[in-house]
This record gives structure tokens, sequence and C-alpha cells, in this order.
């Protein structure tokens, strides 16, 4: 019982990743009509905004250990902790939760500015060319980045308090449940991310606009409304989504270059698997799947069908492409 | 003389021509400092997986992201047959293309039953399921990680029954015939030759324009009562059978196959190498095959110091300055510099080189008529199928069915 528990929540932070990259991509399919394989880009990219906020607030300098007598030995010692003391160790400490804030803005001028400079021109050309056009994109990023940050993946820490593991078995009277703070903390903030960009598409005038142009554009401009406009505001909203899934997602992974591309194809298969601009779908089809994933990492499943962790979810997506081409969720 | 016996000569031609381009590489290449067997035989083996994928691609539009799987299947069943029969390339080869198809056959009658992106996906999907089985539980037929090679206690039926002795490390040879060095790029330039002399064929073929018109437009060929279906597993099938005969030449080049062969993104390097040259051109793609293996080369091989001295006739300002926005572009960062080439030729000329060429020669004062005849010929294909792009394509289609 509490075998199945433990994978279940496994599968929840990884499908929380899914989910979120699914429901960006799925969201400019929808709107934009572009299939976008530089998405994962924009995830890692997001990942490498916390390295780099991380690494700002580490600038250090040589300072002399007091404690050791024997001779001059220096240490470095970020400018925060000269400074500020505790507080600059602190905020140090919380340079991931920092990265949040400041990928927010930087993710919505990648997003526009990649838009406006390259996406939009692909609009009227065939998924094939939109497809390889970002395909080329995507490979552009990921090598500025290994130039910029190198190629082995880079470690950033969560911040202490939260670094542990959570005793949660307690609450259902389980022993030696334990979970990790950090990835039930990546739950819940993919959640409320969700959420978030689901009130903001149902609940504001904007989106209403969106979803009406999403079910017919055409009409939608002819009653007078830039509809392109809101549509590139989608874009940025979207590489947010993928920006601060890549954020969160750093103290779980340690990001590198490619880490951007192994998130990309599950994605894809997630979109499609949830139904192509469906966005109920992609998030439903990313926990599905990301749960579907540890079960079958399971040792008892492994013993029955050998190998099946490495393949179920192109399997199963397989079977829905086959059975249900539309998707869990698509409508037809 | 008649039309068709006057096209005929053309193609026999074009054959001659490209034969003696390829067989006097070796002489030609050292111009360009590409004079050595293992480079040339790259161009001739990446070469013939984008001929392959070409007659999928090019003809018929279907974009698959799957097509290393059948490169490492070639790969895998070459080292196999040497290991198990024999170091003779001929049957591994065979059995090699065999393989290949029958997998491009089973993956193909599923992949097909969808189209547009969600034929992207499905083969990518099966190319995906390939590469982690070949890391995982096939290891006693991969090997894994390290790769399969061939070991000189290894069984080789045939070799032992006919008496061969096998010296040294195991290397393919054909009846005696070591492939190694220059006899190695011979043998590969032959079945280059072999293989675009097919390509060549299926374009003209009436098969060749049903797939075109697969191409341009799917869903008016179903309503003439056509079934679209067995032409584009045929299709399928055959560049799966290209890209088995590719991979089984790099084992015969050297007898090692390794998973990373059938990574996805491995696929996406044909996908380049044909767009690069020319979608549905008969020789863009081994251009561009040729210009991605030659710069991946020269490119890898450039550091700061080549750079300095290329810019030596500079002031030391300028030169350092050079030095420092090039740098980034070569060297480690050359995949940087295909990325940039990719976008560029995907958005200025996506009919790719072919273009290109094309373009360059109608500039050529006086002959005008001549070039336009010329790239009219060469292109004939790719103008046609690009031209009146797809107002009703399956993608489209599914598309609308989508969202």
């Amino acid at each position: 019982m509490d075998a199945i528990l433990l994978q279940i929540l496994n599968g929840l932070d990884k499908g929380g990743a899914y989910a979120l990259i699914a429901l960006g991509l799925t969201l400019v399919f929808g709107t934009l009509g572009v299939v976008n394989f530089a998405h994962g880009a924009l995830f890692m990219l997001g990942a490498f905004v916390a390295v780099s906020v991380q690494g700002l607030l580490t600038i250090s300098k040589k300072v002399k250990d007091e404690s050791i007598t024997f001779f001059d030995a220096y240490k470095e010692t970020p400018y925060l902790e000269l400074w500020w003391g505790d507080i600059g160790t602190a905020i140090i400490d919380f340079a991931v939760p920092i990265s949040i804030l400041v990928a927010i803005p930087v993710m919505l001028l990648i997003g526009l500015a990649m838009e406006r400079g390259l996406v939009r021109h692909f609009y009227k050309r065939d998924h094939a060319d939109q497809i390889l056009v970002t395909f080329g994109l995507a490979i552009v990023i990921q090598e500025i980045i290994k130039a910029n940050f190198g190629a082995n993946p880079i470690p950033t820490a969560a911040p202490a308090a939260v670094a542990g593991s959570a005793n949660i078995g307690a609450l259902f009277g389980i022993d030696g449940l334990v979970y990790p703070w950090w990835r039930m903390m990546y739950l819940v903030f993919s959640l409320a991310i969700i959420g978030a960009v689901f009130a903001f598409l149902h609940m504001t005038t904007f989106g209403m606009v969106v979803r009406a142009g999403m079910h017919d554009r055409e009409t939608v401009g002819l009653l007078g409304i830039n509809i392109e406009r809101r549509f590139t505001i989608v874009f940025g909203i979207a590489a947010i989504v993928a920006g601060l899934a890549g954020v969160m997602y750093t103290p779980i992974l340690p990001p590198d270059y490619h880490m951007g591309m192994d998130f990309l194809v599950l994605s894809f298969v997630v979109v499609v698997v949830g139904g192509m601009g469906s966005l109920g779908g992609a998030v439903a089809a990313g926990f599905l799947l990301g749960i579907l994933q540890s079960f079958a990492s399971m040792n008892e499943v492994k013993s029955i069908l050998p190998g099946i962790d490495q393949i179920i979810i192109y399997l199963v997506a397989v079977i829905i492409l086959l059975v249900r081409p539309r998707g869990l969720l698509g409508k037809d | 003389m008649s039309v068709k016996e006057s096209s005929r000569a053309r193609d026999t031609m074009i054959l001659a021509i490209f034969s003696v381009v390829v067989l006097t590489a070796p002489l030609w290449a050292k111009l360009i400092g590409a004079g050595y067997p293992d480079l040339l035989q790259k161009f001739a083996i990446f070469g013939l997986f984008a001929i392959g994928y070409n007659i999928l691609f090019g003809l018929t539009g279907y974009l698959s992201f799957g097509h290393a799987a059948f490169l490492g299947i070639g790969s895998y069943t070459t080292v196999w047959s040497f290991k198990l029969l024999s170091m003779n390339v001929l049957p591994a080869v065979f059995f090699a293309i065999l393989l290949s198809g029958l997998f491009a056959a089973a993956i193909g009658f599923i992949s097909l039953r969808r189209t547009g992106i969600y034929f992207s996906i499905l083969t990518l999907a099966f190319a995906q399921m390939s590469y982690n089985l070949a890391y995982s539980v096939l290891t006693p037929i991969t090997n894994g990680e390290t790769g399969l090679r061939v070991l000189s206690d290894d069984p080789m039926v045939l070799d032992k029954a006919l008496g061969v002795e096998v010296e040294g490390s195991p290397l393919g040879t054909l009846f005696g015939l070591t492939m190694t060095g220059w006899s190695a790029f011979y043998f590969c330039a032959v079945v280059l030759i072999l293989g675009f002399w097919v390509s060549l064929k299926i374009f003209r073929s009436p098969f060749g324009m049903k797939l075109l018109a697969i191409k341009s437009n799917q869903t008016r060929m179903e309503y003439t009562g056509f079934n679209t279906r067995p032409y584009l597993l045929s299709a399928f099938v055959i560049s799966g059978m290209y890209a088995g005969l590719a991979g089984s030449l790099m084992a015969v080049t050297d007898p090692l196959a390794g998973a990373e062969r059938m990574q996805w993104t491995a696929s996406g390097e044909v996908v380049l190498m044909t767009i690069l040259g020319g979608v549905g051109t008969l020789f863009g793609p081994i251009l561009g095959a040729a210009t991605i293996k030659y710069f991946e080369q020269i490119f890898s091989a450039i550091n700061d110091q080549v750079l300095s001295s290329t810019f030596d006739f500079l002031p030391e300002l300028l030169n350092q300055f050079m030095v420092t926005i090039t740098s980034p572009f070569v060297g480690e960062g050359w995949h940087l510099t295909l990325g940039v080439l990719f976008m560029v030729i995907i958005i200025f000329m996506p009919g790719g080189l072919m273009e290109g060429i094309g373009r360059l020669i109608r500039l050529l004062p006086g002959r005008r008529g001549m070039a336009a005849q010329q790239t009219q010929y060469d292109a004939d294909v790719t103008i046609e199928a690009n031209a009146d792009n797809q107002t009703t394509t399956p993608e489209k289609v599914e598309k609308g069915d989508a969202s």
C-alpha cells in the first residue's frame, strides 16, 4: 500500500513538470497553430536563470581566514555575506525562490522576442517548416548555453529549510514513508501555476478574448480586436510557464544544456496523448504519464515486463494515437 | 527521338556523371582538404541515408523523426552477421537491409495510420523506444553502452566452414579484400552509386509520381478512389532500407555498433541534411550530407590559433576582434554554426542549397534559357511539390479537427 502511495507521489512531481511544459506547448498550438520544438529550450533557459541568479548572488572575493594562524589562508566569501552577514547568507540560501521572481520578466521578454522575431513569420508555413525552424532555434539556444555554462550539470540547491524530507507517512498512519519537501513544493507550485493559467483564461476579459480567438480567430479579428497581439502575449505566458517549471526543477535535477531536449520529446508525447490544443488534456496527461512512469519503474513491475519503464510513455502514446487519435480530451 | 528516349538518355548521362564524380572523389576532394578515406566514406554513407530519407520526406512530405532507429538496426544486424556468420560484408549488408526493411514495415504500418505532426510523433516514439530498449533490456543483444563489437573468438560459422582465417582485429572483408582505407571508400562509393540509381529510377517512375501526388494533395488522391496507404508504406519501407544500408556500411567500415546512433537527434541530423541540400531533389540530399559532414570535420578542427593566423592580415586590434566573434562558431561550437545555418536555410531558402544553386545559375547573364531548363530538370519535382503548397493537406485537415 505505502509502496503504491510512494510511487504515486514520485510520479506527481515529474508529472507536474510534464504538465507545465505540455501546457505551454498546447497553449501555443491552440492559439497560434505553431508546433514549437524550441519549447523545451525555454524550460532549459528557465533552469539557467536560476543558475545565473545563484551565480550572481555568490559573487565573492578572497578574504583572509582568521581561524588559521600557522600561515596566510584565504577563502572565498560572497560579497553579500560580507556586507549583510547572516541576512546575506539567507538570501544566497534562497537563490532558487528568488530566481522565480527574476525568471518571470526574463522569460516574458525571451518569449516575446521569439514570437515577434521568428515564430510569427511561420504562421502561414506548414507544420513541417515550423517544426524544423524551431528545432534549429533549439539547437542554437542549447549551444549558446553550452558555450557559456559548460557541458556539465550545475548543482543548484534548494533552501536549507526545505532541503530535507518530510515524513508524510505519519499523516496516513504509515511508517517510513518519506518524501522530499522540495518535490512536494514542486507539485503544489505546478498546481498553482496551472490554476493561475486557467483562471487567467477563464476569469479575465483578456482570457475570454483569447479563448474566443482559439475557437474562431477570424471572427474575433472582424470584431475589431487585435487578436495577433493577444496571441503574442499568450506566447509570452507559455514561455513564463515553461521557464518557471525549469527554475523550480533545478534542485531536483541539476540543469545541463540538453535537459530541454530530453523533456521536449516527452512533453510532445504528453500533448499528443492529451489532445493537441486541449489545455485540460495536457495537464491530465502530464500527471497520468508521470505516475504511470513511476509505477513502471517499480521492481515488481519490471520483473514481469522487463524494460517497460523505458518505453511506457511512448507505448501509451502509440496506443492512444491509434485508438483515440484526437487524444484523451481533444475535441473532434 | 521521342521524349521518353531523350529523357532516358539524359538519365544515363546523369548517372554516368554522378559515378565519375563519386569515383574520382579521392582526386578532387584533395583540393578542399577532404581527400582521405574516412571522411569520403562518411560522405557516401550519410549521402545514402539522406537519399533514402528523401524518398519518404521529399516525395511524400511525411516528416519522420525516427529514421535513426533503422540506422541502428542496420548496424547491429551487420555486426551480428560478422559475429555469427562471416566477416564477408555481402551477407552482412543483405541481412541489414532485410531486417531494417521488416522493422520499417512494422513501424510504418502503424505510424502511417496518422498524418502530419501525429505521424512525426509516432515515428519519434518508436525510435525512442528502440533507443531506450537498446540501452536497457536488450543489452544481451546490443551490449548496451559499451557498444557491440566483433571479437576474434566469435563463432563466424561460414568462415570456419570455408576455412577463412581471421588475423588480428576482425575487419569486414569482400572475398579477401579488407574493408579499410581506400577499399572501404570504394565499396561505399559503389553502393552509393547503386543507391542513387535506384532513387533516380523511383523519381522517374509512375510510383514516384504517385508519391508526389500524395504530397501535393492526398485528400484529392483519395477522393479519386486511390488507396494511398500501400504507396506510402512502400516509400517508408524503402527509405527504412536505405537507412539500414547506411547503418550497415557504418559497421562495415568500423565494426562497432552503439545505441547512440539511434537517438532522436541522429534522426534530426538526417532531416537537416536533406533540408540543407534540398528536399525532393535528386542531388540535394547527398550535397547536404556531404556539406554537413565536411564542415563538421573542418570546423571542429579550427581553434583560436588557426583563427588568428587566418586574420593575420588585419591590424592587431581588428584581428583580436575577429577572433573573438568567430571563435564561438568553430571548434566545440560548430553545432551552433549548424543550427544558425539551418535556420537561415529554412527561413530564406526552403529549397535548400539546390535552390540556391538554381538561383545563382539564373543570375548568370546570357544563360537564362538554358539555366531555366537545367533547374527545371534538376528540381522538377521540388518546384511542383512546393509550389501550390497544401491548401488542404492532411496536416491542415487534422489540425482543423483537433483545435
